[in-house]
């Protein structure tokens, strides 16, 4: 991947932009498919409803429908967010404070990731009834793996020698992690975030499939079952850009603060 | 030396005993109903006495759908991530959508696949294939481009054609990527079967869960996670093992696998 470097004239971006052609012909084509597939091809409209209409519908039927709906699921999804990342990033912190626990507990964690959302999701609703609890919880049980792993990784990815250092400057041990582990951490836990934040939308939404209530998860049930492709479609687009943003800010938050990571391995060429 | 060697799975068995007596324990200590935490030995015993009839059916009907689905996202994800990293356009045309298909959640397009192709085995396979692709396509582009400059710079003075280098460099180094993909991918193969049964089926595992769930009938939802969660553990660990002798095969017997 071609990497910006900063303060590089306008009109190289342009080029570069333009050099993207491709990917700008390959969406075009996308969205030209999907608008005419049904008038070329015929099939009935519950198969591909024309895109315009789909926006149309998401549009006018914002203030009625998916706000609200939408409104509900991002609760869900905020909270069970920071549920699980908080819960992942603490139990990092306290796995990795021991080698011998971190070793013998990790695997374990590995075993618990492979157990689909999908099953744990029941599991909550017969806990913790129909409300917003259980949905929470799927999203943030989601988001817990992922910034466990990334968390784990990161708290050990400071480098041996300056470790060294700082043992012979006789650093405690919170000034090794204030200073050390978390600063070399930050940029693991942060991909491990940012799967998460996908990962909370699907919590979200696979909670409110098996659990209900009246989130956009299912508006998406609802409509599957009637063949409202127009509705399902609509669906979709809300929750794809909920998930977009959330990833988008996060990548954002990212960029502020580990401007001095990058910066550091852009001087230092990119020797991983 | 021997001992540290030991010292990792033993505790992690500690644990795992832990966890199972703390379970069972806890289960009968504060004599929670089955329906809403079952034990593990019931649980263990709806495994058992449920296999012929129901769980090793279904079981089977969703294996299946994951294997054809991984198939696919293997088929495609390869092909497309060799091409990628061979075509400047290629990559400029599609990698900016396959990065961004991350940030959205596909699971929310299962319910699309079934109105599109109908409740058999077809929408779990792309279900599948969909939550698949993206490692194995994203690997496999990082190890056709990994070849080191120099061996390229080597390469041109020895006058190689393109498809040589491709065939005895590139592929060859790419080959540990594609299954560092491959594992992610494998893990997530058997959720993406369930989710598509889940939306609409008639067999297999997901099915046999909302039957059970409907009927309050928690311990054949247990003995069905469990089921799951075997085959998914099992899966990884085939694919470790064939990773491990292709890599031998491949560097020969004296290098390391990472």
């Amino acid at each position: 991947m071609p990497g910006g470097r900063p303060g590089r004239p306008a009109r190289a971006r342009l080029r570069r932009l333009i050099g993207y052609w491709p990917a700008l012909a390959v969406g075009a084509g996308a969205l030209l498919f999907w608008e005419l597939f049904g008038a070329v091809t015929g099939m009935p409209r519950y198969i591909l409803p024309p895109m315009h209409e789909v926006v149309v519908a998401a549009v006018v039927d914002a203030k009625s429908h998916y706000i609200p709906a939408g409104l509900v699921t991002l609760q869900e999804i905020v909270l069970g967010f920071f549920l699980g990342t908080a819960a992942g990033v603490g139990a990092a912190a306290v796995l990795t404070a021991s080698a011998r626990l971190e070793a013998a507990v990790m695997p374990l964690m590995a075993g618990l990731r492979a157990v689909p959302v999908l099953v744990v999701a029941p599991l909550f609703v017969i806990w913790f009834g129909f409300g917003l609890e259980p949905k929470v919880l799927v999203a943030g049980f989601v988001c817990f793996f992922p910034v466990l792993v990334s968390t784990v990784v990161g708290l050990k990815s400071a480098p041996e020698n300056e470790l060294a250092l700082f043992r012979s400057l006789m650093a405690s041990p919170g000034q090794v992690y204030l200073k050390l582990k978390i600063p070399y951490a930050m940029p693991h836990i942060f991909v491990g975030v940012k799967s998460a934040a996908v990962l909370s939308v699907i919590g979200a939404i696979v909670g409110e499939w098996v659990g209900g209530g009246n989130g956009i998860g299912v508006i998406l049930i609802r409509a599957t079952i009637a063949n409202a492709t127009t509705s399902l479609l609509a669906g979709v687009i809300y929750i794809a850009s909920a998930a977009v943003v959330l990833f988008l800010t996060i990548e954002g938050l990212e960029r502020v603060l580990l401007r001095w990571y990058y910066e550091s391995r852009a001087t230092r060429g990119d020797a991983s | 030396m021997k001992w540290s060697r030991l010292e990792q799975p033993l505790s992690t068995g500690a644990i795992v005993l832990l966890v199972i007596a703390a379970w069972e324990g806890g289960v009968a200590w504060l004599d929670i109903p089955p329906y809403l935490v079952p034990s593990l030995s019931e649980t263990v015993k709806t495994a058992i006495v449920e296999a012929d009839e129901v769980l090793i059916p279904a079981s089977l009907i969703t294996l299946n759908e994951a294997l054809w689905g991984l198939a696919a996202a293997t088929v495609v994800g390869v092909t497309l991530g060799m091409l990628a990293a061979e075509s400047k356009t290629l990559e400029r045309a599609f990698m900016p959508y396959i990065v961004a298909s991350q940030a959205v959640p596909m699971l929310a397009i299962a319910p699309l696949l079934i109105i599109w192709f109908g409740f058999g085995l077809a929408p779990k396979v792309i279900a599948t294939a969909l939550i698949c692709f993206f490692p194995i396509v994203i690997n496999t582009f990082a190890g056709m481009r990994s070849m080191e400059r120099d061996i390229g710079h080597l390469m041109t003075s020895l006058q190689a054609t393109r498809a040589q280098v491709i065939l005895k460099i590139q592929v060859p180094a790419a080959v540990p990527f594609i299954f560092a993909g491959f594992k992610n991918a494998v893990v997530f193969a058997v959720i993406g079967a369930l989710v598509a049964e889940w939306v609409g089926a008639t067999g297999g595992l997901g099915p046999v869960i909302i039957r059970a769930l409907g009927s309050f009938e928690t311990p054949l939802v247990f003995a069905a996670i469990l089921y799951i969660v075997a085959m998914s553990i099992s899966l990884f660990v085939m694919t470790t093992l064939v990773e491990r002798s292709v890599i031998r095969w491949l560097y020969g017997a004296t290098s390391q696998s990472a």
